[in-house]
């Protein structure tokens, strides 16, 4: 545990912008009284960041900020808005079988309103959620783009994802009959 | 080159939301217009998986349907989902999707276990068993599956199942399991709750008739007249003896036969494991080959006159499953599922099997390490330490699933005079076996009951309350360093091996209702030989 002084956590997006985690976004309780291990608890979201802090050490860090260097400031914000709200968390036990056996794409309603964001962003969101090592968020992030999938034609896949249908015919014959034998028929 | 021209282009194009990919990419794949910008086509391959996994089958499909650049990343684990395992019945359109995959390049390489399901047609199915809005619309699928019924018969008769199977068998060049079945497994999670995997075509079938191929205990035609096969216990063999052929002709040789049959209908007689002189060329080497062999014997009615008389004696040579046992000699991990529990039956097998080398000649099973018991109802305490002390010298593993240990003359007499015995059967089995069998250094308990007094007591396994989210365990491991010390394993399985005797004996269990006599039926998802998830459990090393 970290002494009284006031302890910060500093994360530097690749644009070079210096964010504290307990500034931003303003959390819940007045910042004045908040405990400096609830920065911890947030930013120890992230698998990558906790293993960074546990070896600088309490010593290395407040003074230094931790470089991020995959992901910008607007997004690096966002994913501490939802490492924030999800400080509390229990963490999800390594379970592989438990992950398997719930492949339901039921998202919780602050979830889903975080996640009501331009498709770039969501993206991003989803590929900084995998490289800080937020499992949950990654998870969140891909039911949502699952949900975005749901009930659509193959063109109208294309259509929301502005993707380029770039199979030959001949191609596309094939991925059919293989589609067919995978099809419950 | 072309890219840095095209480039500012088509960031103009999307910036002014008028890019519709066909004005800049022109001709032949796709330029990464920005190799910066998050898109669902640029995610690592690894996060379309993950988004792919929260999809229904359908769904999936589609999505492979968008583009090659997400089907090719999409491939390996659509591949492996759908392909690696996959379920087919004797039938022209299922064996030809088989004979199909087997000559794709990649997906001929991915199948690795090939289950044949017992789905047939019956020739006597009666009008009135069809459904449909109107007269027409069950008229019409009265007339389908009689289409489809005559189909089957003459693919049957004039044995060109066993061509396609053996063309494709030959095909697959990491054929590792081959499956015989009479039931759909219920674990398509992804396409929702109940939702089947069911052998390629059988789904069809329902959909233009409204019959289920391959019915359930209890369905509604018990004894169908099978066209041009007899019985579903001669269909069974006709399939098996198909099956054993066509692999063996092709060449291919798996590791592992598995038959998981569970209607006692449709248990194999004796004459299918019967080898005659034309097929040992052919045959031989694959049952040498075989490591795993996962069996369902017994005998029903129809079966009588190839199964064993109740009284015949343990040494009686000449049945087929006898030699047929005698030519896997490298198996090393046998499972016996009782398929029929007859009595006399059971005895019977057991008796040959304690005492199996002396008809042989040579050495049965002499690389035995694991020996899984299932679905027996008439067990005998004896009986069982006898057949696990035979393979004593290799044994490293013993499963008993859905056993019932029944009570033996003396031991009946015995209770006769206490009344208020209680005694655990299956305590006193497994603290035996470390003693029989030295090497053992697991065994597995799942679904067992014991009869004492002509009644029947369930065990529990009592063994402390599971952590929070998780299923109470259906199935419990014994480890080596617990059975070291024989006097402690004793009072263990005392203690976890809880016997839940009746209201009248016990004071301390009320809970058990005790209907369950069958120890069978009662779990739908748990299956009843070990397989699915009770198998993954049971073959997990």
């Amino acid at each position: 545990m970290s002494d009284a002084k006031l302890q910060k956590i500093l994360l530097q997006s690749n644009d070079g912008v210096t964010i504290d985690v307990g500034k931003s976004p303003p959390l819940d309780i007045g910042f004045w009284r908040t405990p400096p291990s609830l920065y911890r608890a947030v930013a120890e979201r992230s698998v990558l960041i906790r293993n960074m802090l546990e070896d600088l050490g309490d010593e290395g860090i407040g003074n230094q900020a931790i470089p991020i260097p995959n992901v910008n400031e607007a997004v690096l914000k966002k994913v501490i808005e939802w490492c924030d709200h999800h400080r509390n968390d229990p963490v999800q036990p390594a379970d592989e079988e438990a992950d398997t056996r719930k492949k339901t794409t039921d998202i919780e309603e602050w979830d889903q309103k975080f996640m009501q964001v331009d498709q770039e962003m969501l993206f991003e969101v989803i590929l900084a959620a995998n490289y800080l090592d937020i499992k949950p968020l990654l998870d969140v992030g891909c039911k949502t783009v699952a949900n975005m999938i749901k009930g659509k034609s193959p063109e109208e896949i294309r259509k929301t994802f502005n993707i380029t249908n770039d199979f030959t015919p001949e191609e596309e014959e094939h991925i059919r009959r293989e589609n067919e034998w995978a099809e419950d028929r | 080159m072309d890219s840095t021209v095209a480039q500012p282009l088509k960031r103009t194009f999307e910036e002014s939301g008028l890019g519709d990919g066909t004005a800049t990419s022109g001709k032949g794949r796709k330029l990464n217009p920005d190799a910066q910008k998050a898109s669902l086509d640029s995610l690592p391959t690894e996060i379309l998986c993950h988004i792919a996994s929260h999809l229904s089958t359908s769904e999936l499909l589609s999505l492979r349907l968008t583009s090659r650049t997400i089907e090719v990343q999409l491939f390996n684990d659509f591949a492996a989902y759908y392909f690696a395992k996959k379920q087919f019945m004797l039938t022209t359109e299922s064996l030809q999707c088989l004979l199909d995959i087997s000559l794709h390049p990649k997906l001929s390489t991915v199948l690795q276990h090939v289950i044949i399901s017992l789905d047939k047609y019956a020739m006597n199915m009666p009008l009135g068993n069809f459904h449909g809005d109107d007269i027409d619309t069950y008229v019409a699928r009265s007339i389908k599956y009689r289409q489809r019924a005559y189909d089957q018969a003459v693919l049957l008769a004039t044995g060109r199942d066993r061509e396609l199977l053996a063309q494709a068998f030959g095909n697959l060049r990491h054929l590792k399991t081959v499956g015989l079945r009479d039931y759909n497994s219920g674990m398509r999670r992804r396409d929702g709750e109940g939702a089947e995997w069911r052998a390629y075509g059988a789904t069809t079938v329902i959909r233009e008739t409204g019959m289920r191929m391959l019915g359930a205990r209890g369905s509604l035609i018990r004894q169908p007249n099978y066209a041009g096969v007899g019985t579903a216990s001669t269909f069974a063999a006709r399939t098996f003896t198909t099956v054993l052929h066509a692999l063996g002709s092709s060449g291919t040789t798996p590791d592992c036969i598995e038959i998981l049959l569970r209607d006692e209908l449709r248990v194999l007689p004796d004459y299918a494991f019967h080898i005659p002189k034309f097929m040992e060329p052919a045959v031989t080497p694959l049952l040498a080959g075989l490591k795993t062999l996962l069996l369902a014997v017994g005998m029903n009615q129809g079966t009588m006159h190839t199964a064993a008389p109740i009284d015949m004696g343990p040494d009686e040579p000449g049945f087929a499953v006898h030699h047929f046992l005698s030519l896997v000699p490298n198996v090393t991990h046998l499972r016996l599922n009782f398929q029929s529990d007859d009595p006399g039956y059971t005895r019977w097998f057991w008796n040959w099997l304690a005492i199996a080398d002396t008809d042989l000649g040579t050495q049965l099973l002499p690389k035995l390490t694991q020996l899984d018991f299932g679905m027996m109802r008439n067990a005998d305490l004896d009986r069982l330490g006898r057949v696990v002390g035979r393979w004593g010298s290799t044994l490293t593993r013993v499963s008993f699933w859905k056993v019932t240990i029944k009570e033996s003359d003396d031991q009946r007499a015995a209770l006769q005079l206490d009344s208020q015995a209680k005694p655990n059967r299956w305590a006193e089995l497994l603290v035996q076996l470390p003693k029989v069998a030295p090497k053992l250094r697991r065994i597995t308990v799942g679904c067992l009951a014991q009869v004492c007094r002509d009644r029947v007591q369930h065990i529990a396994l009592n063994v402390g309350s599971p952590p929070q989210h998780s299923r109470p365990p259906v199935s419990w491991d014994y480890r080596l360093d617990e059975m070291l010390d024989l006097k402690k394993f004793r009072s263990m399985l005392d203690t976890e091996l809880k016997v839940l005797w009746p209201k009248d004996l016990s004071s301390d269990d009320s809970e058990h209702d005790g209907t369950d006599s069958e120890g069978d039926g009662s779990d739908s998802e748990q299956s009843d030989d070990g397989g699915e998830e009770g198998e993954e459990y049971i073959c997990a090393a």
